[in-house]
């Protein structure tokens, strides 16, 4: 209040300094300028005063015109602001200093706007004669609904109205057919409501009521393709229109738009239209919207307490998920909760706690919980026994689930013993099993654990484990049939794989395998030199396979066999045999040459295909040559094979030249994993910085280009590139490419051998690991904004044959002990 | 905060056999060529609930987003009943009021 007094003071101080002279005392064209100024410059307030104030002094048709005018657009304005009761003074005003003929359209739009709608009426009816009758025409649609609103009782026993009103008046002729069609409406009376409509005149100011009445009935009976079409007619001045037509749009049933609605863009206007028209309470439906007001600012405590009022709009099960999703983000509306939907049950109190914190990402304190709904599970509501049984197995493979993903301190990366963890999540996993024990993924899972930790008992174990429960899962079987095949166990080895082709005799990894296992035991008889057993498998291989590169490669191997064995014309028609069906001569010499020299075949019996292979590959150097022949030297390598022959040799020759070929990113990449294979690291860090130029965003080039760059030692690492490691790390997580997470991990591991960096799940902050080992180094050599690929070095062989005096100097300063690799 | 059970309209205690029969007619009233979000949503719902085990783990494990969107959707989509007389003609006087407030502005 004193706020305000003070305003009022300060604008009369203002208006005293901008007129020095009062208005009263102002020579009139002085005052006359003045007031012309306040009206263009929509001070209404001040030219109203002016003008009366002149024509106080001098009757002139131009001011008084300017005054009304004046009058005019200040009701205008305080209207807009919701001042009604202002607007009345202003209206009594112009009653008092002009007549009201002067503008009767005028008059009743604002005695209608100021909430004075019988005087509206009486204005009208007492206007409506044949002087004003065209300029009161627009009036008639504004008055109808007004008319319809109001009762009979209201409108013909209030003296004042029934006087004036005109019975003749269409306005007042029609009122009763269309009040019955309404009435008939929201009764469900449709038929009723139809043949009331008929009777509504076109030319009648109700009608409007005709399309707005059918579009209801075609709402209400749930097609609102036609309700939409009659809404649509309206004319867009009529006030019906701006009543549905948005409000159909909206609740459009077969509109996808409808699902992406927006709380904040919707005017709460139509809201209410629509919520209306479903038949909700006007009042129910401000607390509505009060409510959700609140939630979206995020006063939840508030708007759990409108819960209660809100429940007779949404389903209560609805309303108990909505504040249960409230309590997952914050459990102190616990007690709010209780006050509006009662007590929860222990197990459902453990339930949210533990979501509550996994969506904090502490799956430590999350798994704490899990394991109190495990034991209050006797607690919770579920059908029957056995879903009990498959919540809590659920539950034991949460837990496990989130000990892969536990942050761990930065202390806590530096153990040597791995196994704590994999012991807690198999434990965890094999609980899980006693309560489903049909759950497949788990038997995976064990099985993978138990691989990564290289414990090939367990693995076997809970292969079989799985094999008992699924006899027909042909994934389980392959890895059963390897597993055996490792231990060279190879009757069992082809037995799984037999059973899978009964059922699914065109399994390509099954026939691979079994192809793989005869060449195997043919190899092994070869050793012995029992051709004839020899003979046995690669007939059975052959077999395997009719036709085809593979058929071909088994055929070259049988048919060296045969050389060996002093069938040098069988094996050499053999082998031609195979390298027709190989499809490609390159590779087929190429597979001759290795194969020759593993089984030892004195190089005179098989000169013929070296010559043959130098030369082709003298004469070109293409993609597909390329590809080809590391179809073929890829498998061998991880025989350990390559490095002891000349066939490395040739490969890699072969892959200088090819350099300049044009490749796509997989080409690069398999000659990177290629050379990486055979160590090969300057070629390496050639092909990948090729790679790095070429797709920026594969990530995997920056592990071979390292690799390479530092010839596979890296305990020389520099600051900025393991800095671009870690960089690379985030960005392939980000990219979901977990691969290339986890290959560039291992190069981190390798740099810190004692340290284990989890895959998944929180990544240790490299940052303070970094700190660790380089002290402030990282501070000096980089920028804040790393890119990972912004130092790529053309022809940079130093940093692994550099003398390391800077990085021990380093070490020194920072009084790290330099044991020669880092810790 | 509609449940798949909601969105397949259906009831908490359905079958299996019962789950999947909603959810073929809803994919029929609904197909995703022409109402591709709607379908979305209904395939979403069904994968949640279409086998004992994915309902068990809906129910441990799933966390509504509190989105005060989805309550707006499904307060606009209840039908409860048809509006009363007096209601309709009070909302039409009122938006003739509301209208004319800002008249010479319109």
């Amino acid at each position: 209040m004193a706020r305000k007094k003070h305003k009022k003071a300060k604008k009369r101080l203002k208006y005293k300094s901008r007129e020095s002279v009062s208005p009263d005392k102002m020579p009139v064209d002085v005052l006359a300028q003045k007031a012309m100024e306040y009206l263009n410059e929509n001070k209404f307030r001040d030219a109203i005063s002016h003008f009366k104030i002149l024509l106080k002094r001098e009757d002139n048709s131009e001011w008084r015109d300017c005054l009304f005018e004046a009058y005019k657009k200040r009701s205008d304005e305080l209207l807009k602001k919701g001042m009604t009761k202002d607007v009345l003074v202003i209206l009594d005003h112009i009653e008092s200093t002009f007549t009201l003929e002067r503008d009767p359209v005028f008059f009743i739009k604002a005695l209608i706007a100021a909430g004075e709608t019988k005087k509206a009426i009486q204005a009208f009816f007492s206007f409506n004669n044949d002087r004003y009758k065209e300029s009161l025409k627009e009036l008639e649609s504004i008055l109808a609904p007004l008319l319809l609103s109001l009762d009979d009782e209201t409108l013909l026993s209030d003296s004042g109205v029934t006087k004036e009103i005109d019975n003749n008046n269409p306005l007042i002729v029609y009122r009763d057919i269309v009040s019955d069609a309404i009435k008939a409406v929201t009764d469900g009376r449709d038929d009723a409501c139809e043949s009331l409509i008929r009777k509504i005149p076109f030319k009648s100011p109700y009608r409007d009521y005709r399309l707005f009445l059918k579009g209801l009935i075609s709402y209400y009976n749930n097609n609102i393709a036609e309700a939409s079409i009659s809404f649509k007619k309206l004319p867009q001045s009529s006030a019906l229109k701006a009543l549905v037509d948005n409000a159909v749009m909206i609740i459009n049933d077969n509109s996808e738009h409808t699902r992406m609605l927006q709380f904040s863009s919707i005017p709460h206007a139509d809201i209410t239209y629509i919520m209306a028209l479903n038949g909700h309470d006007i009042k129910l439906i401000k607390d509505f919207l009060i409510f959700l007001k609140a939630i979206s600012k995020g006063n939840n405590k508030y708007s759990l307490s409108l819960f209660k009022r809100v429940f007779s709009i949404i389903d209560i099960d609805i309303m108990k998920r909505f504040a249960v999703a409230l309590l997952v983000n914050d459990i102190s509306l616990k007690n709010a909760y209780h006050s509006v939907f009662g007590p929860i049950s222990s197990f459902e109190e453990n339930r949210i706690m533990a979501l509550q914190y996994e969506c904090k990402y502490k799956f430590g304190e999350a798994n704490n919980y899990w394991q109190k709904c495990i034991s209050t599970s006797d607690d919770s509501s579920f059908e029957d026994e056995d879903e009990r049984k498959l919540a809590i197995a659920f539950l034991y493979r949460r837990i496990a689930s989130n000990l892969g993903k536990m942050e761990r301190d930065y202390d806590e990366f530096w153990y040597d013993d791995d196994d704590d963890d994999y012991d807690d999540i198999t434990e965890h996993l094999e609980l899980s099993l006693k309560y489903d024990p049909y759950h497949i993924e788990t038997y995976n899972r064990l099985i993978n654990l138990n691989k990564e930790m290289k414990d090939k008992k367990e693995t076997i174990k809970w292969t079989e484990k799985l094999l008992e429960k699924f006899p027909d899962d042909i994934p389980a079987l392959l890895e059963a049939s390897s597993m055996a095949y490792e231990r060279r166990a190879f009757k069992k080895a082809i037995d799984y794989l037999d059973h899978i082709l009964e059922f699914d005799p065109i399994n390509r990894e099954a026939r691979d395998k079994k192809i793989d296992i005869h060449i195997t035991k043919a190899r092994k008889h070869i050793k012995e030199k029992k051709f004839h057993l020899s003979r046995k498998e690669f007939a059975a291989a052959v077999t395997l396979e009719r036709v085809g590169e593979r058929n071909g490669s088994v055929r070259i191997k049988w048919g060296l066999m045969e050389i060996l064995a002093g069938e040098t014309e069988k094996g050499k028609e053999m082998i031609k045999e195979g390298i027709e069906s190989a499809g490609s001569s390159l590779s087929a010499l190429f597979l001759i040459n290795i194969e020759a020299k593993r089984m030892g075949i004195s190089q005179l019996l098989y000169k013929e295909y070296t010559t043959e292979l130098e030369k082709y590959l003298k004469s070109k150097v293409e993609r597909d040559g390329v590809l080809e022949l590391l179809k073929i030297a890829i498998p061998y390598v991880d025989i350990d094979y390559v490095g002891k022959n000349i066939d490395k040799k040739t490969t890699i020759e072969y892959l200088k030249r090819a350099i300049k070929c044009s490749f796509n990113e997989a080409d690069i990449l398999t000659i990177c994993l290629y050379l990486d294979k055979v160590k090969e690291y300057k070629q390496l860090k050639e092909f990948a910085n090729k790679g790095m130029t070429l797709y920026r965003e594969s990530n995997m080039f920056l592990y071979y280009y390292i690799w390479g760059k530092y010839k596979g030692a890296l305990f020389n690492l520099s600051p900025s590139d393991s800095k671009r490691i870690a960089s690379a790390i985030e960005d392939s997580k980000k990219r979901g490419d977990l691969k290339t997470a986890g290959m560039l991990i291992s190069l981190l591991e390798k740099l810190l051998p004692n340290m284990r960096i989890p895959f998944s799940g929180a990544m240790p902050k490299f940052e303070k690991i970094f700190q660790h080992i380089f002290g402030d180094v990282l501070d000096d050599e980089d920028d804040d904004h790393f890119d990972p690929f912004g130092e790529i070095d053309e022809d940079d062989d130093s940093s692994n044959n550099r003398d390391d005096s800077s990085s021990k100097s380093r070490r020194q300063k920072k009084d790290i002990p330099y044991t020669g690799r880092l810790f | 905060m509609r449940s798949p059970f909601d969105i397949l309209e259906i009831p908490e205690s359905s079958s299996d056999a019962q789950i999947k029969s909603a959810y073929l007619n809803m994919i029929h009233q609904y197909p995703p060529d022409r109402y591709p979000e709607i379908f979305k949503e209904i395939k979403g719902a069904y994968e949640k609930v279409s086998t004992r085990r994915n309902r068990v783990s809906h129910r441990l494990f799933h966390v509504h987003e509190p989105d005060v969107n989805e309550l707006l959707y499904i307060a606009l989509k209840t039908k409860k009943k048809r509006i009363s007389e007096n209601t309709l003609l009070k909302l039409i006087s009122d938006t003739v009021v509301e209208r004319l407030k800002g008249y010479e502005n319109k």
